[in-house]
């Protein structure tokens, strides 16, 4: 077949003029600088990669629980708070006797909050935790707070969740929820949702007063039961654990529902026991942990290793340094002690941030918190924050930008 | 001072910037040649947007539909054979079986479109009867295109114009020409181009305007070679690439982003990374835009001459994607999802669906893949992992308030998701058990790319593959600075890209043989 498009000569011609054609596209393009990346301003604002904070005031919420509000610092180079969808939670990173370790805490104010008021909360447990304790002891108003942007997917999405939600709260797991209620205030007049919050003892319900009025005052919204394991004298309210009975009958009958569950660690097993009978299909039921994992506890962990120490040959950059690392501790923790550490996010083997490379040598990973990808386990990659060494390893981790961000800063 | 802290010693025979596919086949047909290469990347994953992510019990591909199969053509090496054969990459793909599903759903169309020349021309003749004639001599005519770039790129040097006029006529004829024009000119029925057209938007430039030689190629490749996916994702050919390149002797560092390119005298000294590391070399091959590159990474600003400004200013930035990504707690099968890859729109009239891409609402067209029918075991039985692809240009999320951009966002996957039912008649909304909404500021967010775009610069007739092919040479502007990836000589896509890199590791190979 033969091809003419315009004719023979014209295509011909056409085509020898190409370069023309490009030359003068070009020549008579401006040579000024283009203009600058507009988007760049959405997505800093939606996911600063960092956030300098300084806390503008505390409050105790009970006497081992305290709500630290804080704002950008004067300084920042993001002035505004970031866009947040309620339930997502903060990296805060902390450096506690020289070494430099990361938190989640999940925000527990509203993003109308930070929008419109500019602050955010973090609510925090005194608990015999290394950082819960630093920051009990050091979080004052004025100190400076670093975190990463707002991250997590612990959120309502209308898209996939049902409109009738179940948030089941345990002690400290009731940061994000906050967040959450006050948002569906706001924003979602479709949903309905069920809250229990599970607990001790009476004085150590934390956000009773807001949650006693949000169910007063939108009882078509809102139903809400405090569910207390060591209810003192002259409690009138539900008592005991959280089990499958005590849902479904504060919660009424039929699947067509996401239960949304925030705790420690040993809950959502527990949890997760009890709403096995619920027929739930996966995605209707949405956990977030809250405090770490006492892994030597758990009935999977290989006993014989959580006594034992073991030593980590660790390449980073050009380096290699030999560390040693405990069983019963995360190897992420045995890299921060270090000074060694990768970055770091979720702390919960989800989010990938600290993927590195497993030359040889065994570990444990927690069976929920293996987000690692198809491909990474094949060849070798794993994630520290939920790998316990059950021998010695050989390790390669990625430059951490944070930490040589903050040497080169801290230089005169 | 950070710079004072670094030591200054440090060295590579040649950095690459940015660990997309371009830079990481740069990368490997480096280290294959025995050079010490770097990759810095600024993200924690290698890939660029070849890559996945996890959610809860589904890993999702992030952008990859397809990759092209084995070619028949003469001295044809695919990319699939570079990889697997020549590079031996540790890489298990699996076979996509059918080209893919046409819904055009104002226009009354639903079509499976098979791989295989013979199969296309048989089908379009059953959905256009008495067209097989033309519809074989079109894609005869995409054949010929595809075999003549092989063939110009195989004996760059040494061509004579009186071969060209003489045995390459057709590729003359229509080298300044549209796919409109050209399907003007052979007088292709309508409905012959709906069925034929929906690739298009895997290049992103409406057929009034597509180069007509790129769109051949495209079109033939797929058509006739079928096409293939990693099983474990695009991120399991990124994990290869840096296996294998770290195997040969190079290093990929991630975290590392980079924040200047010094040149003096025209060409490239050092590489400057944001942590204050300075590495000397002289020669970069840039993963990434030449609109970055040259506004903000090359030092000093009066190193990047008024030409290479020009070019900028010319060229107009192709799409940014959205994508819905849905784990479904059913079986594909049972859901009625029995086709791999999907295209639905009103219509395919692409001037007008380019349009709507300029406005913040559902765009008309979307290119939506079921991975579980070319990967049965992606995620766990009775699940379904389905995503839906629709293109914005630049502008449109730019003008977007972070108020705005959760609702926004939602809105627009709400009538994806609507959209995709009504036009397979499936329901979707009951079994979404995860779903992921990536905006053009989410690829940002991860890669950097500038504006958000994933596509690189539009093809036009005046910037198609031969302009740039011709120009190469003189349109580096620096000495010892080249550029792979979407934005380069051969145009995005993954092989292309992969493929663009291993062309300006070998430019590079010649300079520092010379």
């Amino acid at each position: 077949m033969k091809v003419r498009v315009r004719g023979n000569w014209r295509d011909l011609g056409a085509f020898i003029r190409l370069p023309l054609v490009r030359s003068l596209r070009i020549r008579r393009a401006g040579a000024l600088k283009p203009p600058a990346d507009l988007l760049r301003a959405l997505t800093d604002r939606l996911h600063p990669g960092r956030l300098d904070l300084v806390i503008r005031d505390m409050r105790s919420e009970t006497d081992k629980v305290r709500t630290y509000t804080l704002i950008s610092a004067p300084d920042a180079r993001q002035k505004q708070l970031p866009v947040f969808r309620a339930g997502q939670y903060l990296s805060v990173e902390l450096e506690i006797g020289g070494i430099r370790v990361t938190r989640p805490y999940s925000i527990s104010s509203s993003p109308a909050e930070a929008a419109e008021q500019g602050f955010l909360e973090l609510t925090v447990q005194r608990r015999e935790g290394f950082a819960a304790l630093h920051i009990w002891d050091q979080w004052r108003p004025g100190v400076r707070v670093s975190s990463s942007g707002p991250l997590g997917e612990f959120s309502y999405e209308p898209l996939r969740d049902r409109p009738r939600l179940v948030f089941l709260a345990g002690g400290c797991g009731i940061t994000p929820f906050r967040s959450l209620w006050r948002d569906i205030r706001a924003n979602h007049p479709e949903v309905h949702c069920t809250i229990l919050y599970g607990a001790g003892r009476e004085e150590e319900l934390v956000f009773r007063a807001e949650l006693e009025a949000l169910a007063a005052s939108f009882p078509e919204q809102f139903l809400v039961h405090f569910v207390l394991a060591e209810p003192n004298p002259g409690w009138r309210g539900e008592t005991g654990l959280l089990t499958a009975g005590l849902i479904r009958r504060l919660t009424g009958p039929g699947d067509e529902r996401s239960f949304f569950i925030s705790g420690p660690p040993g809950m959502h097993r527990y949890l997760a026991a009890e709403l096995a009978g619920f027929g739930l299909p996966p995605g209707r039921m949405r956990t977030e942990a809250c405090g770490e994992e006492q892994v030597a506890l758990r009935p999977d962990f290989p006993a014989a290793a959580a006594g034992q120490t073991f030593t980590l040959l660790v390449g980073r950059g050009d380096s290699r340094h030999s560390i040693p690392a405990r069983g019963d501790e995360t190897v992420l923790s045995a890299l921060e002690r270090a000074g060694l550490a990768p970055p770091s996010q979720c702390r919960s083997g989800i989010c990938g941030w600290c993927r590195s490379l497993l030359v040889s040598g065994r570990v444990f990973v927690l069976p929920e918190a293996d987000g690692r990808r198809q491909a990474d386990r094949r060849f070798g990659y794993f994630h520290p924050c939920s790998s316990y060494p059950l021998s010695d390893l050989e390790i390669r981790v990625p430059d951490n930008p944070l930490s040589l961000a903050a040497v080169n800063q801290s230089e005169p | 001072m950070a710079a004072e802290r670094t030591s200054p010693g440090k060295s590579a025979e040649a950095v690459v910037v940015g660990a997309g596919l371009g830079g990481l086949g740069a990368a490997l047909e480096l280290a294959k040649s025995g050079v010490k290469v770097l990759v810095l990347e600024q993200h924690n994953l290698p890939g660029g947007f070849a890559t996945s992510f996890v959610r809860g019990r589904f890993e999702f591909e992030l952008s990859l539909h397809q990759m092209p199969g084995t070619l028949s053509l003469p001295g044809a090496s695919g990319v699939r054979e570079y990889l697997l054969d020549e590079a031996g990459l540790e890489l298990e793909v699996a076979e996509v079986n059918e080209a893919y599903r046409l819904v055009l759903t104002e226009d009354s169309l639903d079509v499976r479109v098979p791989f295989g020349i013979e199969a296309v021309a048989d089908l379009v003749d059953r959905e256009v009867p008495g067209s097989r004639r033309i519809t074989a001599d079109y894609l005869d005519l995409c054949r010929e295109m595809l075999a003549t770039l092989r063939y110009l790129e195989q004996h760059r040097e040494g061509l004579s114009p009186r071969v060209l006029l003489s045995r390459y006529r057709n590729f003359i004829n229509t080298g300044a020409r549209t796919v409109t024009e050209v399907s003007d000119a052979l007088a292709l029925p309508p409905r012959v181009r709906d069925i034929l057209y929906p690739y298009w938007c895997f290049l992103g430039v409406p057929a009034g305007r597509l180069s007509f030689h790129i769109w051949a190629a495209l079109l033939y490749t797929y058509l006739s070679a079928g096409a293939f996916v990693p099983r474990g994702r695009s991120h399991a050919l990124s994990a290869a690439l840096v296996k294998r390149i770290e195997e040969l002797g190079g290093r990929v560092k991630q975290n590392v982003r980079v924040a200047g390119i010094a040149a003096r005298q025209g060409a490239v000294r050092e590489v400057l990374t944001a942590a204050g590391e300075r590495i000397s070399t002289g020669r970069v091959i840039c993963n990434l835009s030449p609109h970055q590159v040259f506004n903000s990474l090359v030092s000093p600003e009066a190193a990047v001459p008024k030409k290479a400004r020009r070019l900028l200013s010319a060229r107009r930035l192709g799409f940014s994607a959205f994508v819905v990504y849905l784990g479904l707690n059913k079986a594909h099968h049972e859901l009625g999802l029995h086709d791999y890859s999907y295209f639905i729109s009103p219509h395919m009239d692409t001037d007008r669906i380019y349009d709507s891409t300029a406005r913040l609402e559902s765009p008309l067209m979307q290119a939506s893949v079921c991975l579980n029918s070319a990967v049965p075991d992606c995620s766990p039985p009775g699940t379904t992992i389905l995503s839906m692809t629709a293109c914005f240009q630049p502008q449109v999320w730019e003008q977007v308030s972070p108020g705005q951009y959760t609702a926004a966002k939602r809105e627009i996957a709400r009538g994806m998701i609507t959209q995709f039912e009504n036009a397979l008649r499936v329901k979707l909304r009951d079994y979404i058990e995860e779903i992921e909404i990536a905006t053009p500021q989410t690829f940002q967010r991860y890669t950097g790319a500038w504006r958000g775009v994933i596509y690189g610069y539009e093809a036009e007739p005046w910037d198609s593959l031969v302009p740039r092919a011709l120009y190469l040479e003189k349109e580096r502007f620096i000495g010892g600075l080249d550029f792979c990836g979407g934005f380069s000589s051969r145009c995005h896509g993954y092989g292309s890209s992969l493929l663009s890199g291993r062309a300006a590791a070998r430019r590079a190979l010649g300079e520092m043989q010379r």
